[in-house]
């Protein structure tokens, strides 16, 4: 089984997540552009960012076989700070047109201010010029609040549904951000979102149609193999395999492939470096498999 | 080379582009982003957007232009150019001299991978291309594999333009990242003294870990050749791979040292007629497999 996670932020995550991810099937994933933990305080840090999840990481990524995406955006915590996000907005059109680049995201609003409904709107604006499907973030606190006027947003800007994935949804957001027509991304991340005994039983009672699962693996206490552990959870609670397919996989391929930059013959046929040079990807991936005679042993 | 050369092959580069994109709605865009890409943004929007106009097959062009490429980089091959590759190319040469720098500097510090390798695969060709020569000198710091090879293999670039401590960084670089060195131009010419003894010793500090080093690297030692270097290469001789010992007699070949030419007539040891492309081809094809 081959899985898509199309919320993960690598940059926070070792190599040993990456050869776990590429042993446990996944073979594609998103990485949204986010704040980092602490907010940034110039905006020489947010290019830098910017320019690594369009370079730098998707070679980290292409060494252990996994093809990496990413979306580029302002995020609502750091769009309270006006001075800066304003330079940032300026960023955002240089990166918004690049190779991985499959959606404007991660978007929205956290403590629903009028700062952040500015950026959110402004960048809703962005995604409908470059033609690119929009990531939503949903805030921790209010959330279905935040939610319904996420999509009231997106809405009054004329956004079609089938652009927009609304991302860390629960039991109570969800039916809306369905009967409204988005997509809707569940986040299964350890106690403060969804555990993946509870995303068994949304899909047991949604069905697969536009839902989206996904690890939002970052900085934080999370799993980057959230996406193929809730899917074999799924095969174990007896979920048809169809909606395991549509669910960590089809569906996230759906959405963002809307942007033109991502397909499955990126990596059905396995992810190479741009000019199919295949030396040092060797030498990196040889040395995934030491020599099994001592754990203690690092190979030489 | 002349600025003059340097236009014609800008006008030739663009009419090459033209006939090569077949589709009529993205050549007048194309024809049309570079007659307006006099602001930056302008510029930039194009630029980025050659991503999504134009497919990646592979572009033919005439001999005249392939002459005219040939004159300022004898190693210029356009199979190692994609029809995206090329275009982006035309907006790079397109841009006035002048005042490409900021521009282009711009584009690097927030350019993807394939971006970047276009950027720096194209410095070559631009007018006053001598004027990036610390942008690629900084772009080879990369471990990205591709924006590193898109400076150093396949260009007369880095031996035309690097000082001897940038070209010696690269070379070492490209040795540690296990990258073909035989596909970096000037590597005879450009030989030198210092490169020749950090060589010798990161192939002790090798050996005592217990690693074997690529036979190639022997290659740039051969016009500094002493008699230490000559001890290891009659080790390598004796008890190296077979494209280990070719490549180690031919740099013995290639000293005209008189002690390498002694020892090599007393061993009775039969000459090497591969060429380093040859040996290059070996040490890389046992590599990938």
């Amino acid at each position: 089984m081959k899985y898509i996670d199309p919320h993960v932020h690598m940059t926070s995550r070792t190599t040993n997540d990456y050869e776990a991810m590429q042993k446990a099937g996944i073979v594609a994933l998103i990485e949204p552009a986010f704040w980092l933990g602490q907010p940034r305080t110039e905006v020489g840090a947010f290019k830098d960012y910017f320019s690594s999840i369009v370079g730098w990481e998707p070679f980290r990524s292409s060494q252990f076989g996994i093809k990496h995406y990413c979306t580029i955006g302002l995020n609502s915590k750091e769009a309270n700070n006006e001075a800066l996000a304003e330079q940032v907005m300026e960023l955002l059109p240089l990166f918004a047109l690049k190779d991985n680049v499959v959606a404007i995201g991660e978007i929205g609003y956290d403590d629903q201010t009028k700062a952040e409904d500015k950026y959110f709107r402004e960048q809703i604006e962005l995604a409908k010029e470059v033609g690119l499907p929009i990531m939503i973030h949903t805030p921790h606190r209010d959330k279905k609040n935040g939610t319904l006027r996420s999509m009231d947003v997106l809405e009054e800007h004329g956004v079609d549904p089938s652009m927009a994935v609304i991302d860390h949804n629960n039991e109570e957001t969800a039916k809306s951000v369905l009967d409204r027509g988005f997509w809707a991304a569940f986040t299964i991340y350890p106690r403060t979102k969804m555990g993946s005994e509870r995303m068994v039983e949304v899909v047991r009672q949604y069905g697969s149609d536009r839902i989206i699962v996904d690890s939002s693996a970052d900085w934080g206490v999370s799993d980057p193999l959230s996406v193929p552990k809730t899917a074999n959870l799924m095969k174990e609670r007896g979920i048809a395999q169809e909606h395991i397919q549509k669910t960590c996989y089809q569906n996230a391929l759906d959405a963002y492939g809307q942007s033109g930059n991502m397909k499955e013959s990126d990596w059905s046929e396995g992810v190479n470096f741009d000019q199919s040079v295949l030396y040092g990807g060797n030498s990196v991936l040889r040395g995934q498999e030491p020599k099994k005679s001592s754990s203690d042993i690092i190979e030489n | 080379m002349t600025s003059n050369s340097n236009l014609v092959l800008r006008d030739q580069v663009i009419q090459a582009c033209k006939s090569n994109i077949k589709d009529q709605a993205v050549l007048s865009w194309f024809t049309d982003k570079l007659e307006t890409t006099e602001t930056p943004s302008a510029f930039f929007l194009a630029f980025g957007m050659v991503n999504r106009k134009i497919d990646r097959s592979s572009v033919e062009i005439p001999t005249t232009l392939l002459d005219t490429f040939k004159n300022i980089d004898p190693v210029f091959n356009i199979n190692n150019w994609t029809l995206d590759q090329f275009c982006r190319l035309a907006f790079l040469i397109n841009l006035d001299p002048e005042n490409n720098k900021g521009k282009i500097e711009t584009l690097l510090a927030s350019a993807d991978m394939r971006e970047q390798v276009v950027i720096y695969k194209s410095l070559h060709f631009l007018q006053n291309a001598e004027d990036f020569v610390l942008n690629a000198v900084d772009g080879i710091r990369t471990n990205m594999i591709d924006v590193f090879d898109s400076i150093a293999l396949d260009s007369a670039y880095p031996s035309k333009y690097f000082d001897e401590s940038a070209w010696n960084q690269m070379v070492l670089k490209a040795i540690f990242m296990e990258r073909p060195i035989f596909k970096i131009y000037g590597l005879e010419t450009r030989q030198n003294k210092k490169l020749a003894t950090i060589l010798h010793d990161f192939v002790h500090e090798r050996w005592a870990a217990g690693r074997s080093v690529t036979p190639e690297l022997w290659r740039l030692t051969s016009s500094f050749l002493n008699v230490q270097i000559l001890e290891d290469l009659k080790k390598v001789i004796e008890t190296g791979t077979p494209t280990a010992k070719s490549a180690a007699i031919k740099v013995l070949q290639e000293s005209n040292h008189p002690k390498a030419t002694d020892w090599l007539e007393s061993k009775n040891i039969e000459k090497s007629k591969k060429s380093w492309e040859e040996i290059g081809h070996e040490v890389w094809s046992a590599i990938e497999n």
